[in-house]
């Protein structure tokens, strides 16, 4: 299990805020923000918490999730994969959602309360592409026009779905900057939100950013721990024994992990990007390896130098390729409710094909690596069940994943 | 009102003179061409100087500070040699206010506390954070005011008075009035309501309102004086004369000197 820095934890002496609605978890979170977006996050929390319960919007929010989004997703034993692995693995089919990810609960949402705040334009950042199409169909269907941010090195890797966007009625533009990858996408999301914020809702993508992004993310993801905890009473009388989701900016993990947090007895496992090894520096391993920063609106972990500058990371994972995380995931560390990995571009690859050859479903390269992660629990737990959420779908990667293999067998 | 060297600024601006202080981002086009460039908009008069600090995710900043923030990193630029600039133009001229604009996340890697220690013992002002909003600035200003140094905020126009309030118990200086909604770049589309914006902030703050964000000629500059502003920023055009007056590895300083005078002149 991961613990926290002690010697490098910036933030050691900062004391823990009580929960006064800043966002703070732990030592983490926060609205770490150009003044200029100040006054429009205060709008977004006060929108956020006056419907976050509202049963209007609940009651359109889960009638639009069930016929229009899918939901709920089944839970799938997957007995050839368990056979193959030597433990019980149960897949949360988030492959199954409308529009191939878990990402279309969370723009769904947004787009929801964006209507309500009475925005009248969308932008959003992508980094595999899939909360790009998540946000390009919720705005399609909600009338909304959207641009989105996508990092240049993104937008190459990740065409088919750019392609989709676009007929979805999106605005592509490819940020050529820093390292053009999420990281990059993000900031001129940011800056295009600072000019445009007063008919503009910037959709957030991942359970990160300034306060209330992490917690309105959570918000609207938590329906996939909640019926994923359901489906286990039902179909196996007990909870699982392990939750493993994937963990880039961290969206689908605290979804899955928020219904099992209690559940002292559950263990939570993010499988983070081990790129090419934790030994180089081609890795996106956050939680893993990273010191306390902020930047993108909040306190949290980074791979970042001595001087505060942020690295540029590497993920065979478009989806995972994020040098932060999400706040909570930092907390769910450092009070040891959580565990993080990291896992190999190689090991994602080969748990993509297990599943593929098994199962026949291809998952996304980010559940891949969940999948990868829960091969190495069950060599050390033969008897345990295991619960892996299967973020998305791994149609989008076949490109990507053909040349990894060319380039690797050459 | 302060002993910090911000009184100067305080004394023209209550003798009814515009002020102007320039942004320069420290390492850029190198390290001695940077130096060179704050000492020819200190010859031309400036009455107080912005230093900037390369950060590779300048998230308030537009493209032309984030490209040449990115060339200071390339050729080298470490956090550290801030100290020896600043130590520099101490020496340079004793009495000028000088500000540092910083990303928050650089100051937390260097150890806040022995960094704004550092900042102070070699003769900085201020800090302007961008990204650290007075709500969380109770994490610096203890430090700040520890070292007999002021944080410098911005007030933006979407700042309401309730935010007034919270910014006006942590700021001093003078207040960085972001005079359009975006970043920093040379467009010249200020906010319409700009004049309205300096009689709140006038009306809630008895510091200094100097205008930032869009500036670049003698002409936006009287504009924002006739706006109300006490003084004005300019910085991508600076970044940009840098570069101008780049050639090789030689530093020219006439570009930046002749600017100076005209920018000076019109307020």
């Amino acid at each position: 299990m991961q613990t926290p820095e002690t010697k490098s934890d910036l933030t050691a002496n900062t004391p823990v805020r009580p929960n006064d609605d800043k966002g703070f978890f732990g030592r983490y979170g926060g609205q770490y923000s150009p003044e200029a977006l100040m006054p429009i996050l205060e709008e977004l929390r006060q929108a956020f918490r006056k419907y976050e319960h509202d049963a209007d919007f609940n009651r359109e929010f889960h009638y639009m999730l069930k016929h229009w989004g899918g939901r709920p997703t089944p839970l799938y034993f997957a007995e050839n994969l368990s056979q193959k692995y030597g433990a019980k693995i149960y897949l949360k089919r988030e492959d199954l959602m409308h529009g191939g990810a878990h990402k279309t609960n969370n723009a769904l949402g947004q787009a929801l309360l964006a209507k309500r705040m009475g925005k009248t334009r969308i932008i959003a950042e992508t980094g595999a592409g899939q909360h790009g199409v998540a946000t390009a169909m919720a705005c399609a269907k909600m009338n909304l026009p959207c641009t989105v941010y996508m990092g240049a090195v993104d937008v190459a890797r990740q065409a088919p779905n750019v392609q989709r966007m676009k007929i979805l009625g999106a605005e592509v533009i490819a940020v050529e900057s820093g390292s053009a990858t999420l990281k990059d996408a993000i900031n001129e999301a940011l800056r295009d939100w600072i000019a445009s914020c007063a008919t503009t809702h910037y959709m957030l993508g991942t359970a990160a950013g300034p306060h209330p992004f992490p917690t309105l993310v959570r918000h609207f993801h938590k329906t996939i721990g909640v019926e994923a905890r359901a489906q286990c009473l039902e179909m196996f009388d007990a909870l699982p024994d392990i939750a493993i989701a994937c963990v880039g900016g961290g969206s689908n993990a605290i979804g899955l992990f928020q219904s099992f947090i209690d559940d002292k007895d559950v263990r939570l496992i993010g499988a983070e990007p081990g790129g090419e090894g934790l030994d180089t520096n081609k890795h996106g391993a956050v939680l893993v390896k990273g010191t306390p920063a902020v930047l993108h609106g909040m306190r949290s972990l980074a791979l970042q130098d001595e001087d505060g500058q942020i690295f540029e990371t590497h993920s065979i994972s478009a989806g995972l390729d994020y040098p932060l995380v999400g706040p909570e995931h930092a907390y769910l560390r450092d009070i040891c409710r959580a565990e993080y990995h990291a896992i190999t571009d190689q090991e994602a690859v080969e748990a993509f094909y297990d599943l593929s050859a098994a199962e026949g479903i291809l998952p996304a390269l980010e559940s891949s690596h969940a999948l990868a992660q829960a091969k190495k629990c069950a060599k050390d737990h033969p008897d345990a069940r295991i619960l892996v959420n299967l973020s998305g779908r791994g149609d989008k990667d076949l490109q990507h994943i053909m040349a990894y293999q060319d380039e690797h067998s050459s | 009102m302060t002993q910090t060297r911000y009184r100067h600024i305080h004394s023209k601006v209550a003798a009814g003179q515009g002020v102007y202080m320039p942004y320069v981002l420290a390492g850029y086009p190198d390290y001695d061409a940077s130096l060179a460039a704050a000492k020819a908009l200190i010859d031309g008069g400036a009455d107080g100087l912005e230093l900037g600090l390369p950060f590779r995710d300048p998230v308030a900043d537009g493209p032309v500070i984030e490209a040449a923030a990115n060339i200071a990193l390339d050729k080298g630029f470490k956090a550290a040699q801030i100290i020896d600039f600043i130590k520099a133009l101490r020496t340079y001229a004793p009495d000028l206010p000088l500000t540092l604009m910083s990303y928050y996340n650089i100051v937390l890697a260097k150890d806040a506390e022995a960094f704004i220690a550092d900042l102070a013992h070699a003769g900085l002002d201020g800090l302007l954070i961008p990204d650290l909003p007075p709500e969380h600035a109770e994490d610096i200003y203890p430090l700040t005011q520890k070292n007999g140094m002021e944080m410098i905020f911005i007030v933006a126009p979407t700042s309401d008075e309730q935010r007034f309030a919270i910014i006006n118990e942590y700021a001093g200086g003078f207040i960085y009035v972001v005079t359009k909604m975006g970043i920093t770049g040379m467009q010249d589309n200020y906010d319409a309501n700009i004049s309205a914006l300096f009689s709140r902030i006038k009306t809630h703050f008895t510091l200094p309102a100097i205008a930032g964000f869009g500036i670049s000629t003698p002409d936006n500059a009287r504009d924002m004086m006739s706006n109300g502003a006490n003084g004005v920023i300019i910085g991508s055009k600076i970044i940009q004369l840098c570069e101008e007056s780049y050639q090789g590895s030689a530093f020219s300083p006439a570009l930046l000197i002749d600017h100076t005078q005209k920018i000076k002149a019109a307020l």
